[in-house]
Order: structure tokens, then sequence, then C-alpha cells
């Protein structure tokens, strides 16, 4: 008989760590026992779960319109000493900006945003 | 480098998660894990100086900006558990190398049964064995018929809780119930078997 141990040790481990089973009222209860601020984690938590980059601002970019995405991207780039144009822009993303997908505009708007001098540095 | 590019899919899933039931189980489920097969100590950092919600932060994040990527034949929640074992292991793995590098973790190397070499492996499997048998053998354990079941039917193959009760007949309720009692057996006798290296 061969047991694979390994796997075995594996899933108890598992077993043992997880809350499945548990009410969420447990589980907080016990993280709170144990002096953790579990409103303040879960709002860190949704924090970094909507926004991506270095914890942006996507997860607000996230329900822009593509109309409201250009308007901010034009305010971002006006935000650059250097002036980006708009063809400097778009060939950042190697087409017009009117070809670019939401998808590609909200993502054009995230690395300018990360780039972009902090305003309370600058 | 497409670190900070966006990642719509990750994105749409991470916003489907309720955080607000998940994020408090997967800090739990960190705390445990990182209690059962490191020896945490609640109210410590871990070696590397992070708290352990920055573990369960930084596996999120890891996701979100990309870094790891989704894999859809699983849930995400299962993924970011595995994320948060990946994460501990690092750490620990690099206290016990005596790596002073200060940097974040890298994320998602390959977990021990993996990355090891041959040797490192068969050692791996014998630390495991032993810890199985051992916690099989613990007093505790074997008087009580539910927690010997519950330990011998994830040694014979047992891969979930309803394995567990397909295998010893209890009620999954009563599995869970007896859980902290395993729990704090095994932390025990892993802390008792005194090993060199982690091998989870």
């Amino acid at each position: 008989m061969s047991k694979n141990y390994q796997k075995a040790a594996e899933r108890l481990n598992q077993f043992l760590a997880d809350t499945e089973g548990e009410s969420r009222d447990e589980v907080t209860r016990e993280l709170r026992a144990a002096g953790v601020h579990v409103e303040w984690f879960v709002a860190d938590i949704k924090r970094i779960a909507g926004v991506r980059g270095g914890f942006s601002r996507v997860g607000r970019f996230a329900n822009k319109t593509r109309e409201e995405i250009l308007k901010l991207l034009e305010e971002c780039q006006a935000g650059f000493s250097s002036g980006l144009s708009e063809g400097g822009l778009a060939a950042r993303e190697g087409g017009g900006l009117d070809q670019l997908s939401d998808e590609q505009l909200r993502s054009l708007l995230e690395k300018l945003e990360a780039e972009r001098p902090s305003d309370s540095r600058d | 480098m497409s670190g900070n590019a966006i990642d719509e899919e990750a994105l749409g899933k991470l916003s489907a998660v309720d955080w607000d039931d998940a994020a408090p189980r997967l800090l739990e489920f960190a705390r445990r894990w990182a209690a059962n097969l490191y020896g945490w100590r609640s109210g410590t950092t871990l070696p590397n100086g992070m708290g352990i919600e920055d573990v369960v932060k930084d596996a999120v994040s890891a996701f979100a900006t990309g870094g790891r990527k989704f894999n859809p034949r699983f849930e995400v929640v299962i993924q970011l558990k595995g994320a948060i074992r990946s994460i501990l292991w690092k750490i620990y793995r690099k206290k016990a190398d005596e790596l002073t590098s200060t940097e974040s973790p890298a994320f998602f190397d390959m977990q021990v049964d993996e990355a090891l070499d041959p040797a490192a492996k068969v050692a791996g499997d014998d630390f495991c064995r032993r810890f199985i048998e051992r916690l099989a053998a613990d007093d505790k354990i074997k008087r009580s018929p539910e927690l010997l079941g519950i330990v011998e039917a994830y040694a014979d193959g047992a891969e979930s809780v309803e394995d567990v009760a397909e295998k010893t007949g209890f009620p999954v309720k009563r599995i869970y119930e007896l859980r902290r009692n395993v729990r704090e057996i095994a932390a025990r006798v892993l802390e008792s078997l005194n090993r060199k290296e982690t091998v989870l």
C-alpha cells in the first residue's frame, strides 16, 4: 500500500485552516478576539480588489463612459509638463484614440495616472 | 512589461466576490495556516516583518495588478487561498534559508512538491508521513473514534469534508465541529516534529 502522505497532510491542513462550515459571525468574532479590526481590513481588501496598478483610481474608471474617459485623458495629459499630444498618447497604444477600445482607453488612463506627478508632491 | 496593464477579466472576477464574507474568511485561513504550519503566533509579525493581514492583501493585489492570472478552472477564493499559502511558504522558506532580503515575497513560486529537488521531496514525504502517523497516534486522537476517523480518512485519501463524511459515516456538520480539536492537536504534533524546513 503506498499512501501519498504529502497530499494527505496537505488536504488535512487545508481542512484545518478552512472556515467552511463556520458562519461569517463566528469567523468575524474570532478575528475580533484576536484584535483584528475587521471592518478596516475588509475595506482595505475591497479597495485593493477594485483597483489595479498600484491602487490607483481604476475602480472609478471602470464605471466611466467612453466620453468621460476621453475627457479624463485630456485632463491627465494636461497634467504633464511635457504636454503629451493626443497623437503622442495614441502612439503609445499603437493607434488613434478613436480607434482604441474602452478597455484600452482605461488602460492608457491608468498608465498616465501612474506616471503623472503626484499632486501632493508637486 | 505589462504589470500595470488593466486586466478586465481579473477585475470582473474580483468585483464579483462577496468581500464582506470572503475577506474575513481569507484572513482567518491565513492565520490558521501560518499558525498551524509555521508556528506563527497571533499578535506577532511574520519573519519578514509583514503582518498577517498583509499576506491576504498581497494575494488579492497580485491578482488585481495582473501579477497573477486567474485559472478559469478554479474558484477565485480557492486561488486566493493558494496565493496566501504560496506567500507564507515563501516568507518562511526565506527565513529557513536565512535570507535577509526585504523585498516583497515573490509570489506563486511553485509549491514545495513541485519545487523541491528529489532528495528534498523524499524528505518532505517522510515528514508528512511522520506527521500523519504521529497525529493518528496522539493520545487525544486515539481516545476519540471521531477524531481518529477524520485523521484516518485524510490519510486514506479523502480530498474533502464530503469524502471524510462518506468514509467515516459522520455528518458533515459534526466533522466541522471537531475541526478545532484536530487543529489544536495537529499544531502541537507539528511543533513537536521540530522540522527544519516547512514542507507544505
